[in-house]
């Protein structure tokens, strides 16, 4: 592959320096990370991009609020 | 993304050409044997357009036709490339694919062709489920076009890839595979775009949660808003600044140029000088012409020509004077005795002595008879004389050196001497006519004034720039503060519902991209330069610790990105003037393999003809480390190398331990010349067959094989693809 995988390595340090709003929650942004890079290599254009983004945010606010109602 | 297989049809003279790639991890290295004019470069070109269609090929062949030149005019040929290749993914999923991009291309007549080229057709393989067509711009995202010098190369793009850092072009290079590899733009491009999601959110939020803080993020926006705006102005300048010092170093080459050929007033007064020496020449050779006509027809000449005759007329003279004939004088001798009556002898000539009277009568009738003779022997008398007086002139000059062989030495040493030097003015004559022709004045003014003038402008941008990095620094510090305070009243504020969440979820992925692209710009771009420090001092064989090293080590700007090599006593190398041709290639290879290394990239790297000019321990060095199987620091990589069997002379060995495929190509024409054996073809074509560099076979048997220690299999014909 093209990209290495230097950009995902140090994504996932970096994203262990923030809060952990619910379990897996810092693993999930290193992901969502990763993926949304991708969308760059597809070409997407940027307002389909910046939906994407939007989306990811979304779900993972979801599942944080999710997971604050829970406890 | 590493390479299965390829197979090449009507690609050039690549008819139907198969070779198989080596993805054994601790033989990473597949060679390509092949001489010149054997299809490496075609290979090449052919697996860059089947990965990127008409774009992957270089300029010079995009509006060439891709089939040989034997082709038929009118008859339709189909090109096409299958290449086979697998991809991990970063979960560690690896998947097959096969690509496929054909063409239909019909030979006119001479040069003109006409070429329909088919949409690329890339199938997803997996075992159990068949093939799957899928999207062919995945490709891009495999192996980006951007970084295709990188992965499709050869010797020479290899040793131009860092030189001449200054030209926009190579910069673009070096630049773009660090941003590329290291994903710094596209974590730019992300963190914009979260730049402005993270706005949107943060302000819904702040409207529910009430005036302060909104206030905050909006006093916040505005110093960040201004740390952009300044970042930009730098940016701009920082461009500018670039493109200015460009343009200023090729108008002062220029001008240097111009003014290394002598400037118009000197080469002016030369030229004068030089017509006035031309015209001085001139008569100078008309004088020694004239000389010469004088040599050959003066005394000298006619003594020289004929000497033997005038000795001969002298003696015949002589002969005549002492017969009494000539002078001739006895004439006026004998009338002077009658008239002093008393002749020499003493006795009287008076004629009224009767003695006296015979005496006169004879010397009377004697007058008489030489009168009769006296005109011819006046004549021969003068001739006598002169020829006398001549001959004696002429023999004491001989005898001074003055004859006449000595003279036309003389005469055509001079008129040779000056038309030498007509020659020679003449050729100046004509050069400084030619420089001056070359010299446009009105250039080297307008360059003396564009000079001056980037000269203000660039010193005016050096002046602005040290305000606006402050300026900067200022709002930078402003920016934090206000975030700071922003923070501190959302947190108090915060209704802790979905738009907060929302906004806090923004937040964690602007910082994450933010911080991430920190480490990368940083951290990892020094460890770039580390690792292709110590590659290329490695294959130099350079050691920094001791004394009287050319090279000191490398580095990459952290600014600019720019390659840097250090020598000794501080100074740094110019790449283009101060850096050997091998050690160019090696540090182009130690750049491109620290990089693919630092960032975790698995891709192909195929060069062809890369060892050209490197020679001795660089070269083993060099293919040592460009071979070296993939480690824990270093992520599993394919090299594919396109040799020569000259490439192959001394790295033998290392082949043996390296090599894990290998695919000899040949051209039928090259029978009788240099391959042993004949193909029984017609047209010239290239096959390909599985001899390693240790081998050959009836396919690809040269005649100079054997003295390389090149053992020969008399194996049936077989092509790769057969086997």
């Amino acid at each position: 592959m093209a990209r290495g995988q230097a950009v995902a390595n140090v994504a996932l340090q970096e994203a262990l320096r923030l809060e952990e709003r619910y379990p897996g929650y810092r693993m999930a942004l290193g992901l969502a990370l990763r993926d949304l890079l991708k969308l760059q290599d597809l070409g997407e254009p940027e307002a389909a991009r910046r939906k994407r983004v939007e989306e990811r945010i979304n779900d993972l606010a979801t599942k944080a609020m999710h997971a604050k109602s829970e406890e | 993304m590493r390479l299965l297989s390829v197979r090449v049809q009507n690609f050039k003279l690549l008819t139907d050409v198969s070779v198989q790639f080596s993805t054994n991890s601790a033989k990473p290295l597949t060679v390509i044997r092949a001489e010149n004019g054997s299809g490496k470069t075609s290979m090449l070109y052919a697996l860059s357009w089947g990965f990127y269609g008409q774009d992957g090929l270089p300029d010079e062949a995009r509006n060439s036709r891709l089939v040989a030149t034997t082709c038929a005019a009118g008859e339709p040929v189909e090109i096409s490339v299958t290449v086979d290749f697998e991809h991990t993914d970063s979960e560690g999923v690896r998947t097959r694919y096969r690509l496929i991009r054909t063409a239909i291309e019909t030979p006119a007549e001479g040069d003109d062709f006409h070429r329909v080229a088919q949409p690329a057709r890339l199938l997803r393989i997996e075992p159990g489920k068949g093939e799957k067509y899928v999207d062919e711009s995945l490709i891009n995202r495999f192996l980006p076009r951007s970084l295709q010098s990188i992965f499709f190369t050869d010797g020479d793009r290899v040793e131009k890839f860092i030189t001449s850092t200054t030209t926009s072009r190579q910069q673009t290079q070096v630049h773009g595979a660090i941003r590329a590899l290291l994903s710094l733009d596209s974590l730019r491009v992300l963190s914009k775009d979260l730049e402005a999601i993270s706005s949107n959110a943060r302000k819904a939020a702040a409207k529910a949660e009430g005036e302060d803080v909104s206030s905050k993020l909006s006093a916040y926006e505005r110093a960040n808003a201004e740390v952009e705006n300044t970042k930009a102005k730098i940016e701009a300048l920082a461009e500018q600044l670039a493109v200015m010092t460009q343009q200023r170093d090729a108008w002062d080459e220029e001008l240097q140029h111009l003014r290394g050929l002598g400037d118009l007033d000197r080469i002016n007064s030369d030229l004068a000088a030089a017509n006035r020496q031309y015209d001085r020449l001139q008569q100078q050779l008309t004088n020694a012409r004239r000389s010469l006509r004088d040599v050959v027809s003066g005394a000298h000449f006619s003594w020289a020509m004929g000497s033997e005759t005038f000795e001969a007329g002298l003696k015949a003279l002589e002969s005549l004077s002492d017969q009494g004939i000539i002078p001739g004088t006895s004439l006026y001798v004998l009338e002077n005795r009658i008239e002093l009556q008393q002749c020499i002898c003493g006795e009287t000539l008076d004629i009224s002595d009767p003695e006296g009277l015979r005496r006169v009568e004879f010397m009377q009738k004697l007058l008489a008879e030489q009168k009769a003779l006296s005109e011819a022997s006046q004549r021969l008398t003068a001739i006598y004389h002169t020829t006398n007086h001549e001959v004696g002139r002429i023999t004491a000059e001989i005898a001074e050196g003055k004859g006449f062989i000595e003279s036309q030495h003389q005469a055509l040493a001079t008129l040779t001497s000056v038309h030498e030097l007509m020659v020679a003015t003449a050729a100046r004559r004509d050069q400084l006519t030619e420089d001056r022709a070359k010299i446009d004045d009105e250039r080297v003014r307008l360059l003396a004034d564009r000079l001056k003038s980037v000269d203000q402008k660039i010193r005016a941008v050096d002046l602005e720039m040290p305000s606006l990095q402050t300026s900067l620094e200022a709002w930078q510090r402003q920016a934090e503060e206000s975030d700071r305070a922003y923070r501190l009243a959302k947190d108090k504020a915060s209704k802790g519902d979905q738009t907060a969440m929302r906004r806090d979820v923004a937040d964690d992925l602007h910082a994450l991209v933010s911080n991430t692209l920190g480490r990368l710009e940083g951290e990892y771009v020094t460890r770039v330069a580390e690792r292709t420090s110590s590659l290329f001092l490695k294959i130099v064989g350079a050691n920094p610790s001791e004394d009287g090293n050319v090279f000191v080590g490398v580095r990459i700007d952290p600014t600019t990105y720019d390659i840097v090599v250090d020598a000794e006593g501080g100074k740094t190398l110019n790449h283009a003037f101060e850096i050997n041709g091998a050690s160019q290639r090696a540090l182009t290879l130690a750049f491109i393999w620290a990089l693919m290394e630092v960032s975790g990239t698995e891709a192909p790297r195929i060069i062809d003809t890369p060892l050209g000019m490197v020679a001795g321990g660089v070269k083993t060095r060099l293919v040592e480390m460009i071979t070296d199987s993939a480690s824990e620091d270093r992520p599993d990589f394919q090299v594919v190398l396109f040799l020569t069997r000259s490439e192959i002379r001394d790295i033998e060995e290392i082949l043996d331990r390296r090599v894990g495929a290998v695919t000899t190509m040949s051209c039928s024409k090259d029978y009788p010349a240099d391959l042993r054996f004949d193909w029984g073809v017609v047209e010239p074509t290239i096959r390909a067959c599985p001899c390693s560099h240790r081998e050959s076979c009836r396919i690809c048997a040269r005649d100079y094989d054997r003295e390389n220690g090149v053992v020969f299999h008399d194996r049936a014909e077989v092509t790769h693809a057969a086997v």
